[in-house]
């Protein structure tokens, strides 16, 4: 075998050899972090035994978490003060209302004012507000916790379990909502999985302003 | 019905009576020595090329001029209409495969004798596999450990893609179907430089979700998917050969509003053929297969990858010619390393991997011209449960006449996957499914009865009838079963008892001088499980695939084929689980059904082939889209068209 024979299947063996690198696609990803931005919260709601409630009325928002217990759906860890709570894609208020607007941004949203009309919806009560067991589904019953949760928010994600694995829509949707107080908060869903490669739903990645249209900080 | 049994009894005699009138300008010389392809060289069933009528163990041939009748539009429709008893239904979204009894975990796919990494449910993501550069497909029932290893247990599917053309070819083609709007587009460029040979070939498909209705249970999404290859042969000498190859494939589905998976792939290998001498010859292969999946998640429009499956196989493989013996014995050895990287592995330690060794070596004796006896032996060790597994196989053909018996005996098995040992993943936020570090190997004992008779009915019309018989004794098949961890309900990976799979082929293919083709197979098959126990296969019981086609050539610039196809299932009913605990089950019943396809291929000046067909002629629709039901809404057409550039030229 001549030289340029050789050097032709060394060519061949290096190419091959090349390619062969242990991980070959690893630049083609993304980094999964994405940074919490001035204006957001993101918490983690995946537990179907917790609400994650949020105190709009302090600096920045205070996020404590609550625990229920399965059998005696007691829960435990309620803060004093909040505004709103996540349980999933769950969401309950402390004696607001709220509507779905057609904003995509909240500036958008300020921009244009308080809607002239507004369809409030206020929380709805329910012996089986919220499941808090799942793990039973196989066995064709759910473990659920009484209370009560607002549907006109819960719209920002709709789940069809029509068919395995479920679908899955977001509703970007700025949510208008008129506190206890009286005063106005205006929350959308940004993102609903969670950021790291697991990409987990039920972690929950929120745009927020409060107060809004509040004249005395205009 | 009776409508329908007109209509075709009408297209058959059509086309009979075309034939004979064409039959003084058929000229018999041009007739096809060998149009059942009983000649055709085929390599799995043995790992050394011998023609069909000269194996022990029955081997189909999928060419690629059936390929080209029935006008399929991707490898899984392929399989379904030529193989009875091959069946393709759906899992969460994703498909999954039976043949035999055997669930797609048992049947191994390859592509030119190699592995394909990744899995899509419970095989190879099949949408990696091009149709229009296969040569053709061979798929061996059965038992085929003592060959292949781990999965060959069910049987071996191994794709052979296309040789190097004598001077350089070049095909651009286009096909649409309607159902669900797929567009396909292919191109290959195959020439000679020297002693190089390339072979460049490209697939883009673009595909719609197709709507089911309210009725559906399946879900179904839009698809893309890109796949490119390039295989250089170089023949430095006459006896020493070099191919390397290259491949890359991208598949995004677009699963829903939120996030889009993506499907990627790159491969690469580099074989050395040595003809040491006359008698002796030697391959030494390396190949690298990396498949990933990851989610573009529309919200942040990041792609962010969830799963990564690599594996490096090295190969050795020896085939020595010995006259005096009456023999030929081929030895090899095997080495890969699997790694993967998923989701479905705890946080902690996502990644795992395992190192595979095995030798193997068979004995294939032929003592006289109406004797073959293959004997062979095979061991593999797996690295991450530290266990080694010995499997062995005998086959033997007996020719009389024009008639073959073939009886043959192997055992295979399926080694516990990575996922399978290690998976530690919180199903849907709702229950957890744990791993099995201690899971012992699927096994099986495979017993083939078989009887082939070919031959000619008359000077101009050539037959070959073959009917098998086979049994499974297959031990410690692993599903999931119920755990209870921590207080909270769980699934765990688990062998389950033993089952018995039993069942018959039998095949009739006709070709008369003419044109006129016509191909019958039927497969039964019968899981035979314990009193009590749950039949988890979905086999069908019986089904029957047919062809008749006829193929004329008018003049030198114009010719068609006409083919009539089709596939019946017969009605099952389907064990699943109601509860967690194992014990309350429900059977749901899914309807038989058939479905009839009539294509048509026009060639024009040679290299112009104008395809087209009209799938599911008589519009039939399941009551309702579950896991087994056909995905069809009524009657589909498509139309395609294929250049050869080299016939103008």
């Amino acid at each position: 075998m001549n030289v340029r024979k050789n050097i032709i299947m060394l060519g061949m063996v290096s190419f091959v050899g090349l390619f062969s690198a242990c991980d070959m696609l690893e630049p083609v990803y993304d980094s999964p972090e994405v940074a919490v931005q001035k204006g957001q919260y993101y918490v983690d709601a995946t537990d179907y035994a917790k609400w994650v409630y949020i105190n709009l009325h302090t600096p920045t928002p205070t996020i404590t978490t609550s625990d229920i217990n399965p059998d005696d759906l007691s829960e435990k860890g309620v803060p004093d003060e909040w505004d709103i709570a996540h349980h999933r894609y769950d969401v309950k208020t402390n004696g607001a209302v709220a509507v779905m607007t057609e904003y995509q941004s909240i500036e958008a949203l300020e921009a244009a004012g308080m809607p002239e009309k507004a369809n409030w919806v206020e929380d709805e009560d329910s012996e089986q507000s919220i499941t808090v067991d799942m793990s039973h589904m196989m066995e064709g019953y759910l473990i659920y916790a009484p209370g009560h949760k607002n549907k006109e928010i819960g719209k920002w994600v709709e789940v069809d379990t029509s068919n395995m694995p479920p679908a899955y829509t977001m509703h970007g949707n700025v949510m208008l909502l008129r506190l206890a107080d009286g005063t106005y908060a205006a929350i959308q869903l940004a993102n609903f999985m969670s950021t790291d490669n697991y990409q987990i739903k039920g972690w929950m990645t929120v745009n927020y302003k409060y107060p809004l249209f509040d004249k005395n900080n205009e | 019905m009776l409508k329908k049994l007109y209509i075709i009894y009408g297209i058959g005699l059509l086309s009979y009576s075309t034939s004979y009138a064409d039959n003084d300008a058929v000229d018999s010389t041009l007739w096809n020595k060998d149009p059942l392809g009983l000649e055709t060289v085929v390599v799995t069933a043995t790992r050394s090329p011998k023609t069909l009528l000269d194996i022990p163990v029955v081997t189909r041939v999928i060419t690629a001029e059936d390929i080209q009748k029935v006008d399929a539009t991707n490898i899984k429709d392929m399989l379904q209409q030529e193989i009875p008893g091959l069946e393709f239904s759906y899992s969460m979204g994703q498909q999954v495969l039976n043949m035999g009894g055997y669930d797609g975990n048992n049947i191994l796919f390859l592509v030119d004798g190699e592995r394909m990494a990744g899995e899509s449910m419970d095989n190879v993501d099949f949408s990696r596999i091009n149709l229009s550069c296969i040569e053709r497909i061979e798929i061996v029932k059965g038992a085929a450990s003592t060959l292949y290893g781990s999965s060959a247990m069910g049987g071996v599917v191994n794709i052979i893609t296309k040789s190097p053309s004598d001077n350089w070819a070049a095909n651009v083609n286009s096909r649409y179907e309607g159902a669900t709007k797929e567009w396909r587009h292919g191109a290959s460029a195959d020439f000679n430089l020297g002693k190089f040979n390339s072979l460049t070939t490209f697939q883009m498909t673009d595909a719609d979700a197709i709507d089911l209705g309210e009725n559906s249970s399946l879900p179904t999404y839009g698809n893309k998917s890109y796949n490119i290859k390039e295989r250089v042969i170089w023949k430095i000498s006459d006896g020493l050969k070099l191919t390397g190859r290259l491949g890359g494939f991208f598949r995004e589905r677009e699963s829903s509003t939120v996030s889009h998976e993506r499907y990627r792939d790159v491969n690469d290998g580099l074989k050395v053929n040595w003809a040491i001498n006359a008698r002796q010859d030697i391959e030494f292969s390396y190949s690298f297969d990396q498949y990933d999946k990851s989610d573009l998640n529309m919200l942040t429009d990041k792609d962010i990858r969830d799963y990564s499956n690599r594996q490096n196989i090295g190969r050795v493989l020896y085939n020595a010619h010995l006259p005096l013996w009456k023999s030929q014995l081929t030895a090899g050895a095997d080495y890969m390393n699997d790694y993967l990287m998923t989701y479905q592995f705890s946080a902690d330690n996502n990644h795992r991997s395992q190192n595979s060794y095995d030798v193997f070596a068979q004995w294939d004796y032929s003592p006289s011209d109406n004797w073959s006896i293959i004997g062979g032996i095979r061991y593999d060790y797996f690295s991450a449960a530290n266990y080694g597994k010995p499997t062995w196989k005998v086959a033997a053909m007996h020719k009389i006449g024009k008639h073959q018996i073939r009886a043959s005996y192997a055992s295979g098995f399926r080694a516990p996957s990575l996922k399978e040992l290690y998976m530690d993943f919180f199903m849907g936020g709702i229950f957890m499914i744990y791993g099995n570090p201690d899971l012992k190997c699927e096994t099986n004992h495979n017993l083939s009865l078989s009887w082939t008779n070919y031959g000619s009915i008359s000077d101009n019309l050539k037959y070959c009838l073959t009917a098998t018989g086979y049994y499974n004794f297959f031990n410690n098949y692993i599903t999931t079963a119920t755990v209870v961890r921590d207080g909270k309900t769980g699934q765990m990976y688990t062998n389950i008892t033993d089952q018995q799979i039993a069942g018959a082929d039998a095949c009739a293919q006709f070709h008369h001088h003419n044109g006129l083709g016509a191909k019958v197979s039927y497969a039964f098959t019968k899981n035979i499980v314990k009193k009590g126990q749950p039949d988890l296969t979905a086999a069908r019981p019986h089904s029957l695939t047919w062809r008749i086609d006829y193929d004329h050539q008018f003049s030198a610039n114009y010719g068609f084929n006409v083919a009539l196809s089709g596939r019946f299932l017969s009605a099952v009913n389907v064990t699943e689980y109601t509860s967690s605990q194992l014990d309350e089950m429900t059977k749901t019943h899914y309807d038989g059904y058939s479905l009839w396809k009539l294509s048509l291929s026009q060639k024009f000046a040679k290299g112009i082939k104008l395809n087209c067909a009209a799938d599911n002629i008589f519009g039939y629709k399941p009551k309702a889209y579950y896991a087994n039901s056909p995905v069809t809404l009524g009657t589909t057409f498509t139309v395609g068209l294929s250049i050869d550039v080299q016939s103008f030229f």
